[in-house]
């Protein structure tokens, strides 16, 4: 009785500002003996990758480490295995619900990526063919409904996106497995085509012999083969349902991009065409496009830029050249050089800066670091920047000027490392009348021959690689978060490869 | 002037607060940018029901937040109102290590120009040493002889007097490099103000009659020399109100008090934002999607409510202070003018990347609506058949394209019949738009400041100066017992 009294005096003692206000980091261990239900130990596998994550991120930061000076933008699913701790959590926490023959099977997709995490492959087989056999051959849209929903689990990528529940690295042999055991059940085979292309990681293509490039490979050539064999009335449908979902267009792009490569012997070919020439490896990239039908073939050029490959690259027009005193500013691209034309207005990119927090480079930040790496890969390499003026610069307004706009985008160009000539458009504009007043641009000469006929605005990041004779060889987004900075390296290192052979003889 | 009194501690001082800041800075540990917000708040309240005091307080807070962030660290922000060395310390560490835990790709370590620098808008009227000052039992007297008039007439009385004082500022030290001036121009500098306000309801023993008046104000002058004929109000309306009878719901011509158009018009003045218009998203100002120009359209420029109504507010207009901060457009604002829609407030980015000027456009905050000289007897005496009513309450918007809204008649609603008021009413439910009412407007009386009070503690000020309204055709569409 007296020692509690003391120890309440003692709480009492110590006040309640230092306790209310210190911070400490909470107790992270998870004792796994609490919990007692499925979802805890999703929470608790969860709580430990989190943590782990956040280490790592701490640690990186106070090294200085900054992620421009990393090899590209990491970016696609982790191949690397779960940690131990990550492991141990799994195993621990599920001993309680280790049998898959009497688990709940509404919770599979809870227990199937946990008992991957575990290392229990068998009992997440067991749960997956215990989940598939609950659905009846006779209702092929659940079956289908059923199987990608399976395929997205053990591709890493759950339902939902919850981090805790992303297999890794992803087990493309049950995948394999899955689509060998119930693929065939699918009785449409639109949606069967829907389930095998679900199988593909599309935009990462693996070249080389490795198991799971082979396997890759096969996957996409049953697909190819499946997509050739559906009817044209399949194919409409395909596409009603893709168009329905506008992130699927990326998907497409990804998808046939792919396959188009598969087509013609992988992309090694289509580098050995553009060793040969550009007119080759424009003739190979627009066979493909011919095959595909009309609509598919139309979505397809749209997504890949093939409106302007193979075209004559117009000259760049400008009312304002900087960065170009030592070489003639036009024409621009120049005869007889390897050249990339970027979209790149600041005004657009970083839009008006109403705060410090916007001062940090997000989407900008990948082109500028990716114009910055191809310049120093390739020193021969021209780059020209295309901007026009907006009548304002990040949180300027007054007194600008385009000369001023292009100045300063210049400048700010060239403060990130990026060494390319700068044309400025004046942009012709026109405002709704008061007291709307909005400002309505007009196209410029460069958005009208850029878009190739196409019409409107080329977006801010639209990259356009030329080859010494002036044609346009590839487009793509160099802000776009996928693997276009390898692309361009390929591409680009073949066209100097090309040029010293050239030259040699 | 504020001297003594403002160093008493209630909220901070403009060197108190010069002084915290720079004690945050210097505690700052490992480099990168830090920020701060701190803002404080005194409030004093009084409530009072069944005609006796039971709520006399003092209250007061203050709020810091810090927001580190270390190389290449996410923002981190920690608040806090513990002011003492330790405590803030601690809470700038904890601000570092939430930094820490996320990176940013990076900030742009590359050339920028020179921030533009924008002076603060002086000598708004939002602070009143009156108000300031104004003591527990300075504002126990006031209440007590608002009581006293209920009580003189055998009613009970319940209400509140609040007076208020709140400060703010914000101070970083990113890109000292490009500052031309001791705030950047995303900073509020230094800001104080004050505000007083009260209301009053009324009921007879037996509680079927029911009045009301209230009044705010940043002067708590105004509010104290008010309140005699606000208790006057109340009471008469009570009187005045007892053993309503039930109408038939329909259309009627109203005549609608100053406190009634203010709660009807809040919905209206809420829409005054040119964003969500012009991004397709419902509002009462979008017109139609420009296929030739690939962009919404808008009302702005078109006639959209009586050609007598102008809405419109004036920062340097003593009865209409407000808080600005330096990116707010220093100047008058008429959102309708003459009928017609003029204005649409708009953030700073928006001003600069789209329109002509470099200052956002606030939206309705405070706002002084255009009447007539029809006085409030004459509005009367000239109808044949409607209703008065005091007040609405509930007020929620059904649609946001037409503003068609919901509500119900509070604290005194009569029959008007042949010029004169001949029965209480019992209270309605109306469906009815402010948009619908300004475009059947048939007299406007004199505009006079209205009870718009502000919620929480240190909220800003937002002063409404409304006139009466007759108008005709008014739904009321279901009778509610409620007194």
């Amino acid at each position: 009785m007296r020692y509690r009294f003391v120890l309440a005096l003692a709480v009492l003692w110590a006040g309640p500002a230092a306790g209310q206000t210190l911070f400490e980091w909470p107790d992270t261990a998870v004792d796994v003996s609490k919990y007692t239900t499925i979802e805890e130990c999703w929470a608790a596998v969860g709580r430990v990758r989190r943590r782990i994550a956040e280490e790592k991120e701490w640690t990186d930061a106070n090294r200085g480490m900054w992620r421009d000076t990393m090899p590209d933008l990491a970016q696609g699913t982790a191949v690397e295995p779960l940690p131990e701790r990550v492991r141990e959590t799994a195993r621990a926490c599920l001993s309680r619900f280790a049998d898959p023959e009497t688990v709940p099977i509404d919770a599979y997709w809870i227990l199937v990526p946990l008992y991957l995490h575990a290392g229990w492959d068998d009992r997440a087989w067991a749960l997956v063919e215990r989940r598939m056999a609950a659905v009846s051959d006779d209702d092929p849209e659940a079956l289908a409904a059923a199987a990608d929903t399976m395929i997205d689990i053990l591709r890493g990528s759950p339902k939902g996106g919850h981090h805790a529940l992303a297999v890794q690295p992803p087990r493309y042999d049950l995948v394999d497995e899955l689509l060998a055991r119930y693929a065939e059940r699918i009785s449409d085979r639109v949606l069967r085509f829907r389930t095998y292309s679900r199988s593909l990681s599309w935009a990462r293509y693996p070249p080389g012999d490795s198991v799971e490039a082979k396997r890759e490979r096969d996957r996409a050539t049953r697909v190819l083969a499946l997509f050739d064999s559906l009817a044209d009335h399949e194919i409409d449908r395909l596409v009603q349902q893709s168009q329905s979902m506008l992130t699927e267009i990326e998907a497409y792009r990804a998808q046939f991009g792919a396959l188009m490569e598969l087509s013609y012997g992988g992309r090694e070919a289509l580098l050995d065409s553009l060793r040969s020439s550009t007119s080759a490896y424009v003739k190979l990239t627009k066979q493909f496009e011919k095959r595909l039908p009309p609509v598919l073939g139309q979505l397809y050029a749209e997504a890949t830029g093939g409106f302007a490959i193979g075209s004559r690259a117009p000259a760049i027009e400008a009312d304002i050249w900087i960065g170009c005193e030592q070489d003639p500013c036009e024409p621009r691209p120049r005869p007889g050089r390897v050249s990339l034309v970027v979209f790149a207005s600041p005004g657009e990119c970083v839009g008006v800066i109403a705060g410090p927090g916007e001062m940090y480079l997000d989407r900008c930040a990948v082109m500028l670091i990716r114009l910055r790496r191809l310049k120093q890969r390739f020193p021969e390499l021209d780059i020209t920047t295309v901007s026009r003026s907006l009548g304002f610069w990040g949180y300027l307004k007054e007194g600008i000027t385009p000369e001023r706009e292009a100045e300063l985008t210049w400048r700010w160009l060239n403060s990130f490392g990026v060494e390319a000539a700068l044309a400025m458009v004046r942009t012709d504009y026109w405002r709704l009348p008061d007291p709307d007043a909005r400002r309505i641009d007009t196209e410029s000469a460069n958005d009208r021959n850029y878009t190739f006929g196409k019409g409107g605005r080329v977006q801010s990041g639209a990259a356009f690689l030329i080859d010494e004779d002036g044609i346009v060889v590839r487009v793509d987004d160099l802000t776009a978060l996928i693997e276009v900075e390898a692309e361009f390296t390929e591409l680009i290192a073949v066209l100097f490869e090309r040029k010293g052979a050239r030259a040699g003889k | 002037m504020i001297g003594r009194s403002l160093h008493d501690g209630r909220i901070l001082s403009p060197d108190d607060c010069r002084a915290l800041l720079r004690r945050v800075h210097a505690l700052a540990e490992g480099g990168g940018d830090t920020a701060i917000r701190v803002s404080s708040w005194w409030h004093g309240e009084l409530r009072w029901a069944r005609n006796q005091i039971r709520t006399l307080s003092d209250r007061r807070d203050v709020r810091l937040t810090v927001i580190r962030t270390v190389r290449n660290g996410r923002d981190g922000a920690v608040t806090t109102n513990q002011l003492d060395d330790a405590s803030l310390e601690a809470a700038v560490r904890a601000a570092e290590r939430q930094s820490r835990m996320g990176a940013k790709i990076g900030r742009g370590v590359g050339f920028y120009p020179q921030f533009p620098h924008y002076e603060p808008f002086p000598n708004a009227a939002i602070w009143s040493d009156a108000t300031f000052e104004a003591a527990a039992l300075a504002r126990a007297e006031v209440a007590r002889r608002m009581i006293a008039h209920a009580e003189a007439q055998g009613m009970l009385s319940a209400g509140y007097l609040e007076v208020r004082a709140a400060m703010t500022a914000t101070l970083g030290t990113e890109f000292p490099e490009l500052r031309t001036g001791e705030h950047a121009f995303w900073e509020q500098p230094y800001v104080r103000w004050t505000q007083a306000q009260g209301s009053m309801t009324v009921r007879n023993a037996a509680g079927t009659g029911s009045g009301w008046a209230g009044l705010s104000s940043y002067d708590w002058r105004r509010l104290e020399s008010a309140s005699g004929a606000l208790a006057e109000r109340a009471v008469q309306k009570c009187v005045a109100s007892q053993d309503p009878v039930a109408l038939e719901p329909g259309r009627y011509t109203v005549i609608l008090e100053p406190q009634a158009v203010a709660d009807l018009m809040e919905p209206l003045i809420q829409s005054f934002n040119r964003e969500p218009p012009e991004m397709g998203l419902t509002s009462p100002w979008r017109l139609a999607y420009d296929e030739a120009l690939g962009l919404w359209r808008t009302k702005l420029g078109m006639k959209v409510v009586d050609e007598r109504i102008t809405i419109s507010h004036d920062p340097a207009d003593p009865d209409q202070g407000i808080v600005m901060h330096p990116l707010d457009l220093p100047e008058p604002v008429t959102w309708i003018e003459r009928g017609v829609l003029k204005n649409l407030g708009h953030d700073w980015a928006t001003e600069v990347e789209k329109l002509k000027g470099w200052h956002a456009v606030r939206g309705a905050d405070a706002y002084r609506m255009s009447g007539g000289d029809t006085s409030l007897d004459e509005m009367i005496r000239t109808t044949r058949r409607g209703l008065l009513v005091t007040r609405f309450s509930n007020v929620a918007v059904l649609d946001g394209e037409s503003l068609l809204s919901t509500g119900l008649t509070r604290d005194g609603l009569w029959l008007i019949e042949n010029g004169q008021i001949t029965k209480a009413v019992k209270n309605f439910r109306f469906t009815e738009s402010p948009l619908f009412v300004l475009n059947h407007i048939e007299q406007l009386g004199e505009p006079v400041p209205v009870f718009r009070p502000t919620k929480r503690e240190g909220d800003r000020l937002r002063p409404a100066i409304v006139p009466p309204v007759k108008a005709r055709d008014f739904s009321f569409t279901s009778v509610i017992d409620a007194i």
